[in-house]
C-alpha cells in the first residue's frame, strides 16, 4: 500500500467504516510509516475539532415568519398553527413583546378540533432554571413542544402575562397587600385538550417548563352554557 | 408527538395535511437549520433557507413517492436550496468583493479559540460540493451510502469527493495557520 491509498483509508475510517481487510492493511502500513502515523493523528484531530464548531439554534422569529408567509399564501389555514406554536415558545420567555400574539389570537390560528375532549388550563408558575441552557435553546424547546401540541390539534391557546404584580381586588376595592401580590408567580398559560386529567398531566410533564424546574398548575375547564 | 412515521405524514392528504406538515416541521427544522448553517456559515441566512425549504416541502409534497425515506428526500431538497443560495452568493461576490462570506461567518462565532476559528474558515474555503460531504458525514452522521442517496450519485463518487474534501480541508487549514 502506498501513502496515497493509506490517506484515503484514514479518511474512510473517519467518515465511514473500513472493511476488516482494509483496516488490517492500513494498520500494517501505519506501523511502518511515520509520515502516515502523523497524518492519521492530524486528520483525526481535525475530524474531532469539527464537532466543536459553534452550532446556533434556529430563530423562533424566523419560524413565526414562516407561519406568516404560509398564512399569506393562503395555502392551508392550518399551517398558521406553526405561527401559533412559535408564538407560544417565543412569548413564554418574554423576549418578544407582542410579537406573534396576533397569530395566536387571530381566527386563522384557531385549532379546528372537532372532538369534544375536555379542555385544561395549564398555569405556568415559577421561573425556569436555565443553568447552562441558553435562552435560545429554551425557546427552541418551547417551540418544538408547542408545535407538537399544535400539530395534534391539542393546543387551544397560550399567552404570556406581563411581568408585573397585576391587581388584586376585593369588596373594598383594590388590595394593597404586598404579601398577597408577591405570591403571584403565574407567568402565562396554555389551554390544551386532553381526554382526562391523567392525559393532561402526561402532556404537561413533557413541557420544557417542567424540565427546567418550573411548576404547572392544571385545572380542568368547566364549560358554562346558558 | 404523533406516532405516525415521517413517510406517513408527508403522504397525508386532505384536511389533515396541514397538521402533518406542522409535525414534520417540528421534527426536522432543527436538523434542516443545522445543515443550512453548515453550508452557509450564517445562522440568520440558515433561518431563511429553512423557510424556503419547508415552503418547497409543501410545494413538492405530492412528488414524494415513498421510494426513499422522508429524511433523504428532505436533505436533498434542503441541499438544493443551499446550493441555489450559494450560487446567488457567488454571483454577488463577483460583483462586489467587499461582500465576503467570512465577514458573516465571523458574526456567528462567539469567541472560539484560534484553531476552531481557523477550522471554521477552512471549511468555508472548500467548494460547496466538497463541504456538503463533510457536513453530512460529520454533523448529520450520514454514511457514504446515505450521502450517495442524498446527492444522487454513486458510492465511488462520494468516496472520491470525501477524500478530496478532507485533503483540501487540511491544505486550507495549513494555509490559514501560516497566515496567522
Amino acid at each position: 500500500m502506498n501513502c496515497e491509498r493509506a490517506v484515503d483509508l484514514i479518511i474512510d475510517s473517519l467518515m465511514d467504516r473500513l472493511t476488516d481487510d482494509d483496516e488490517a492493511e492500513l494498520e500494517e502500513h501505519i506501523r511502518s510509516c511515520d509520515a502516515c502515523t502523523l497524518r492519521r493523528s492530524e486528520f483525526t484531530a481535525t475530524w474531532s475539532s469539527l464537532r466543536e464548531l459553534p452550532q446556533p439554534e434556529p430563530s423562533s422569529v424566523a419560524a413565526v415568519e414562516l407561519g406568516r408567509v404560509l398564512g399569506e399564501r393562503k395555502l392551508l389555514r392550518r399551517y398558521s398553527l406553526l405561527a401559533a406554536a412559535a408564538a407560544v415558545g417565543f412569548l413564554l420567555i418574554g423576549g418578544a413583546g407582542g410579537y406573534g400574539l396576533a397569530s395566536s389570537r387571530g381566527g386563522s390560528a384557531a385549532v379546528t378540533v372537532e372532538d369534544q375532549s375536555p379542555s385544561f388550563l395549564l398555569l405556568v408558575r415559577g421561573e425556569p432554571e436555565l443553568g447552562s441552557t441558553s435562552p435560545e435553546q429554551l425557546v427552541s424547546e418551547y417551540f418544538a413542544w408547542a408545535g407538537q401540541l399544535a400539530s395534534q390539534a391539542r393546543l387551544l391557546g397560550a399567552e404570556k402575562l406581563k411581568d408585573d404584580p397585576g391587581r388584586w381586588l376585593g369588596p373594598t376595592g383594590r388590595s394593597r397587600d404586598e404579601d398577597l401580590q408577591a405570591r403571584s408567580d403565574i407567568g402565562g398559560y396554555f389551554v390544551i385538550r386532553a381526554a382526562n386529567y391523567d392525559a393532561a398531566e402526561a402532556i404537561a410533564m413533557t413541557s420544557p417548563h417542567i424540565k427546567y424546574g418550573g411548576t404547572l398548575e392544571i385545572r380542568e375547564i368547566d364549560p358554562v352554557t346558558q | 408527538m404523533s406516532t405516525s412515521t415521517d413517510e406517513e405524514l408527508i403522504l397525508t392528504r386532505g384536511s389533515e395535511a396541514g397538521a402533518a406538515l406542522a409535525e414534520l416541521f417540528a421534527r426536522h427544522h432543527h436538523r434542516a437549520h443545522s445543515l443550512c448553517f453548515r453550508m452557509t456559515g450564517d445562522s440568520s441566512i440558515a433561518d431563511d433557507l429553512v423557510q424556503e425549504s419547508f415552503l418547497r416541502v409543501m410545494k413538492y409534497q405530492k412528488t414524494f413517492d415513498g421510494r426513499s425515506r422522508f429524511t433523504t428526500w428532505l436533505y436533498r431538497l434542503v441541499r438544493n436550496v443551499c446550493l441555489d443560495h450559494l450560487a446567488r452568493i457567488e454571483k454577488e461576490r463577483q460583483m462586489n468583493e467587499r461582500l465576503t462570506l467570512e465577514a458573516r461567518i465571523r458574526k456567528d462565532l462567539s469567541k472560539p479559540d484560534d484553531r476552531i476559528e481557523l477550522l471554521h474558515k477552512a471549511l468555508y474555503r472548500l467548494t460547496p460540493e466538497k463541504r456538503e460531504v463533510i457536513v453530512l458525514s460529520r454533523f448529520h452522521g450520514f454514511s457514504y451510502a446515505e450521502i450517495a442517496e442524498v446527492l444522487e450519485c454513486s458510492l465511488s463518487a462520494v468516496k472520491t469527493r470525501a477524500h478530496r474534501a478532507m485533503r483540501d480541508l487540511h491544505v486550507a487549514l495549513r494555509e490559514l495557520e501560516s497566515e496567522v
